[in-house]
């Protein structure tokens, strides 16, 4: 007896240790994926999250909170909302993604582990997480999502939880999750819905049929949101549509998690009521996990797009002012407007915009600046207006951005609360002052503004909001009637020692090919704090201007109606004023070697590569 | 004995509740200092059915109010600055003192003593007010925007609720509102920028005008309904903004053309006169007189050139004869003030329910008087034919638009004054001369906590008798064209 029972002891401590060893395994296996994981949102997912952050602000204020939380699906968004303020932090931003998904995957197979030994089955319970990856991709799809998701699989971890509950309070517990779910989280009640009726069946729960109202239940609720107005659609109130910004179409794949929890139960359960031999259902469901990655990675390409997220990138080092790091990455990536954009504003932060303009390839003056003619909200030009000191069009821009977002965006509010400062606007300076002081990230930053309130003196007197605040021009006009060169004179006008707005109409006149108006432009500003010396490209282009008149036959000028700028340039454009406004012999020099090389270049392509970088070559070779 | 004593009971935990234990306090210094207030709701007129105007004492100092009235002094305590005047309390001063002026007086502690400042009245006018105002809520942005909704709000309390939200048809817009002789039984607005569309609700009844296809009649814009509730007429417009570079405006709107149209709702057909559609002048802003009989309307000879010329446009206020009966209009427009002749330029006409006043926005040129600082409040007396701002009620920023109660006393208008950008209802008592009192900001539970959070502007105040109600569902229905 005794022997017996040793025995049996011995063969529990084995099952222990075995079942130990498999749980450590298991353990080993998970966190190996999730940091795995980790590595892949933070190659591809990192910048994607931080914009996010941009399109919110998190407050801490009472009001706020309370609205938040009693209205439909407000805590799922708050809480979403609560997240996402830390991913300012590309780190913080794919930890507490990792922490969100890993969480809801532990509660899959803990769920799935309930309904018997279906360890086979492991690798399945990785599939919602990976899936809602794939939705994290696209901006529109809200990340309250994810934490409504993680709301409904605790739910129902919680409802499996009990094995010998009474059917009927079985029943009040699931309706109470739905309705609890419906009301805090929103449509992913349905989710939920699905998937408690799913375990009942599978797991031939007592009265496992009656688990049918379930989904009767959630359609009452889905009809009384419509039609009490708290819900436009019933695809809204009952699908990932729900967690969609509105008025865009939702690609199908958003749906694809919702569909792997229920497959994930489904597989399972099958498994739990056939199980054949022990080799089989793994050999099966790592078959279903490999072509669910196959799936992964197919709908990965559609949903992920580049440019897009290099966008992201860029803001990020726009946001966080990394100017050097914003040149080295833009300009290894060149392919885009954006990317042009961006690199351009990152030389004119840096003061070198017209310096380096040609070690750059550009296209016309949209290399600095594009205005789309539809009205969607565009931070990078509303930093580009910003940087050339064409504050009002900046703050309509950034207007714009920041209130069609989901709920400010901070960096957009900055800018506003800055350009109020400047007009001083001081009384709704003051408001966004006290609102961004709710803020956690943007407190601080926030309280040091107030000491402008009020305070012309100490607005003119910063460097900073002082001269945003002598760029407004003293002509009336309206922004971007004409183009933005026109608006950057006014605002040179107004202030010709705002050095990035110089930086741009240089730029913008080099880019435009206008050489006419060059020579008058550097008449006028040169000497100032903002020009105190010539960029080598506006060097190079008053040599080209001053050559190609005086080389214009008089006769010829006059058929094509170019005598007066002919006459013009003569009468400017002197060695003289070449010598007295900077132009370096050395230029000079290079100008002549550059002629020499263009009359060779038919005979000799090669002849201009080492003129590449110059003007002259953008001017005659580069098509705008 | 239960059912005999527990209203004593209450009434004495609510008498300590409310008189605090500063009952002892006595004032060492009463002085003339101005209490620094938000709102500044120091000596305004107030309705007798109206909310508790609750206010915060902007000053760093503790304090408490003194509130003299027919029955006598109570003390209320301030909690970090903010009055909150108990509902019953409040409904109890209003009443009691109907036509009749309470004094209060701001106590602040200065060291160890208390010292009065300077005390100021809320004069109760025994008129009431309309007891519902509903508006849109919109960033006062100038091209996007997110979420919008038509809201009402329930003077008597602080109760908002909204009418309806763009969320419902995708973000779209909703605006210009307007109602019926303030019956909230008939209604309209607009639906645009996606599930297009102008929503008239009468009596239960939802129907959906589409002009989208005709030029002529697209977009509708501002409505006005006809006494009847047969007719609405409406400015069709079409309406361009420019930013200016440095004016403290910031915005010029404008329109390019515009018309005034009538549409009949039993023969469902639009009614055009050549007076209200001539391609040289625009015509806009179409307001009805209360006996249907007129139709006043803004009109300004068209400008081209535009936006460069924005400054060349000015509206003057005209007026042509309407026949509800023969379906038709008179045959010359009369000029009731030629605004341009003096530099300026009339918006927003709206006339009062006994037909006696007309009060209309005047500002130096233009059409949109929200972006215009100097816009303010004028008041026509149609009997007298005198023309005077409403002084007490304009103030430097802007103030635009504009709506009369049911028994011409009280008019709520838009003002940009609390902060320069961000619209504000405010309500102004009219005397029966014309005569506009110090106006009130709509008041709040804690009226600076709230108007300070608040990123959305109030846009289109109107007055409704009645709770209006509407049902969402059918509206979004209708818009969407679904069948269920």
């Amino acid at each position: 007896m005794q022997e017996s029972l040793l025995y049996k002891r011995s063969n529990v401590s084995v099952d222990i240790r075995t079942m130990n060893k498999r749980n450590t395994i298991l353990l080993f296996a998970g966190f190996s994926c999730l940091l795995y994981f980790g590595y892949f949102l933070w190659e591809t997912l990192r910048y994607a999250l931080f914009w996010r952050e941009q399109q919110q602000l998190f407050l801490f204020d009472r009001f706020y909170i309370v609205e938040t939380l009693f209205r439909p699906g407000g805590f799922s968004a708050l809480s979403g909302s609560f997240l996402v303020q830390f991913f300012y932090s590309p780190v913080l931003a794919v930890v507490l993604t990792l922490i969100l998904l890993g969480l809801i995957t532990l509660l899959v197979w803990l769920t799935v582990r309930k309904m018997g030994k279906l360890l086979p089955v492991y690798p399945l319970c990785f599939l919602p997480a990976l899936f809602l990856v794939l939705s994290l991709y696209d901006i529109c799809y809200r990340y309250e999502a994810v934490t409504a998701y993680l709301f409904a699989v605790l739910a129902l971890f919680v409802y499996s939880r009990p094995r010998r509950l009474d059917w009927r309070l079985r029943l009040i517990l699931g309706s109470s999750f739905i309705l609890i779910l419906s009301y805090a989280a929103g449509s992913v009640a349905v989710l939920f819905s699905v998937s408690i009726f799913l375990y009942d069946i599978l797991m031939r729960r007592d009265h496992a049929s009656f688990s049918l109202l379930y989904f009767l239940l959630f359609l009452l609720v889905g009809y009384v949101s419509v039609r009490v107005g708290e819900s436009g659609t019933y695809t809204y109130a009952c699908s990932p549509l729900y967690y969609y910004e509105m008025g865009e179409t939702m690609p199908y794949v958003h749906c694809l998690s919702w569909l792997m929890l229920p497959l994930c139960l489904l597989i399972a359960g099958i498994f739990r009521l056939r199980c054949g031999g022990r080799r089989l259902p793994v050999v099966i469901n790592l078959a279903l996990f490999a072509l669910a990655l196959f799936l992964f990675v197919g709908k990965y390409r559609e949903v992920r797009d580049p440019n897009l997220h290099d966008s992201y990138r860029y803001e990020y080092l726009a946001v966080n002012e990394q100017w050097d790091r914003l040149v080295d990455e833009t300009s290894a990536n060149l392919h885009t407007g954006t990317a042009l954009n961006y690199l351009n504003l990152a030389l004119a932060q840096q003061g070198v915009l017209a310096e380096r303009l040609f070690n750059y390839p550009q296209y016309g003056p949209n290399s600095l600046i594009f205005i789309s003619k539809d009205k969607t909200p565009d931070v990078k030009l509303a930093r580009i207006l910003f940087a050339m000191g064409n504050m009002a069009a900046a703050q309509n821009v950034a207007f714009n951005a920041c209130f069609t977002a989901g709920g400010y965006n901070p960096s957009m509010l900055k800018m506003i609360l800055q350009i109020d400062l400047m007009r001083g606007a001081y009384p709704v300076a003051l408001k966004y002052i006290e609102l961004l002081e709710k803020s956690m990230h943007y407190s601080a930053w926030a309280a040091s503004q107030r000491k402008y309130l009020f305070d012309d003196q100490a607005v003119n007197a910063d460097p900073f909001l002082g001269t945003g605040r002598r760029d407004f021009p003293q002509e009336e006009a309206f922004v971007l009637s004409t183009t933005p060169l026109d608006d950057l004179y006014r605002t040179l006008d107004a202030n010709p020692a705002d050095g990035k707005a110089m930086q741009y109409a240089l730029s913008y006149l080099l880019l435009s090919k206008d050489i006419d108006r060059l020579g008058s432009f550097i008449r006028r500003y040169y000497g100032m704090p903002s020009l105190s010396s010539l960029p080598l490209p506006v060097q190079e282009a008053l040599l080209f201007c001053q050559d190609y008149y005086q080389t214009m036959d008089e006769e010829y000028a006059l058929r094509n109606g170019l005598e007066e700028r002919r006459s013009l340039a003569l009468r400017l454009l002197t060695d003289d004023f070449l010598y007295g406004h900077g132009v370096a012999g050395e230029t000079m020099t290079r100008f002549r070697s550059f002629r020499s090389a263009y009359g060779k270049a038919r005979q000799d392509p090669e002849a201009l590569s080492a003129y590449k970088n110059t003007f002259w070559y953008y001017l005659l070779f580069i098509r705008i | 004995m239960k059912k005999n004593f527990l209203p004593f009971f209450l009434s004495v935990f609510f008498f300590f509740g409310v008189a605090c234990e500063k009952r002892d306090m006595r004032i060492a210094q009463e002085t003339e200092i101005v209490p620094d207030l938000f709102p500044d709701y120091r000596d305004v007129t107030v309705p007798c059915n109206i909310a508790p105007l609750n206010f915060s004492y902007l000053g760093e100092e503790e304090c408490c109010l003194i509130v003299s009235g027919t029955d006598g002094e109570t003390l209320l305590e301030m909690k970090n600055g903010l009055v909150s005047f108990p509902p019953s309390f409040w409904k109890r001063l209003t009443g009691r003192n109907k036509g009749k002026t309470v004094e209060l007086t701001l106590v602040i502690r200065s060291g160890d003593q208390w010292i009065s400042l300077k005390p100021f009245c809320f004069h109760i006018s025994p008129d009431p007010i309309d007891s519902y105002l509903s508006y849109r809520l919109i960033p006062p942005g100038y091209e996007g925007w997110k979420n919008m909704g038509i809201y009402q709000r329930d003077l008597r309390t602080y109760e908002q609720v909204p009418l309806y939200e763009n969320r419902l048809t995708d973000g779209n817009c909703v605006n210009c509102h307007a109602y019926c002789d303030r019956d909230p039984g008939k209604m309209l607005f607009h639906a645009r920028a996606g599930f297009d569309g102008t929503v008239v609700l009468r009596d239960g009844e939802a129907v959906r005008l589409d002009t989208e296809s005709d030029p002529a009649l697209s977009p509708l814009v501002y409505p006005c309904w006809h006494p009847s509730g047969r007719y609405i007429a409406f400015s069709v417009n079409r309406t361009r903004q420019s930013f200016f570079n440095s004016h403290p405006d910031r915005i010029e709107v404008y329109d390019t053309a515009s018309d005034v149209v009538v549409y009949d709702l039993e023969t469902c057909r639009f009614i055009r006169s050549p007076l209200l559609a001539s391609s040289s002048v625009f015509e806009t802003f179409p307001a009805f007189s209360p006996d249907g009989r007129s139709l006043y309307f803004c009109s300004a000879d068209a400008v081209d050139s535009l936006p460069g010329r924005y400054a060349d446009v000015r509206y003057n206020l005209c007026r042509i004869a309407f026949d509800p009966e023969g379906i038709s209009f008179g045959t010359e427009v009369d000029t009731l003030y030629d605004a341009a002749s003096e530099g300026k330029s009339v918006s927003f006409p709206r006339v009062s329910p006994d037909g006696r006043f007309l009060v209309f926005t005047l500002h130096a040129h233009g059409t949109f008087s929200i972006w215009h600082k100097d816009a303010d409040l004028y008041l026509l007396d149609l009997r007298t034919n005198r023309l005077f701002p409403l002084d007490k009620a304009n103030s430097d920023d802007v103030e635009s638009y504009h709506s009369w109660s049911g028994n011409s006393r009280w008019m709520v208008f838009s003002s940009r004054r609390t902060d320069g950008l961000y619209t504000r209802p405010f309500i102004t008592y009219i005397d029966s001369s014309g005569q506009a009192c110090k106006p009130f900001l709509l008041p709040q539970k804690d009226p600076l906590a709230y108007y300070m959070r608040l990123m959305y502007s109030y846009n289109i105040p109107e007055l409704t008798s009645e709770r209006v109600e509407i049902d969402k569902y059918k509206i979004s229905k209708l818009l969407r064209n679904r069948v269920f």
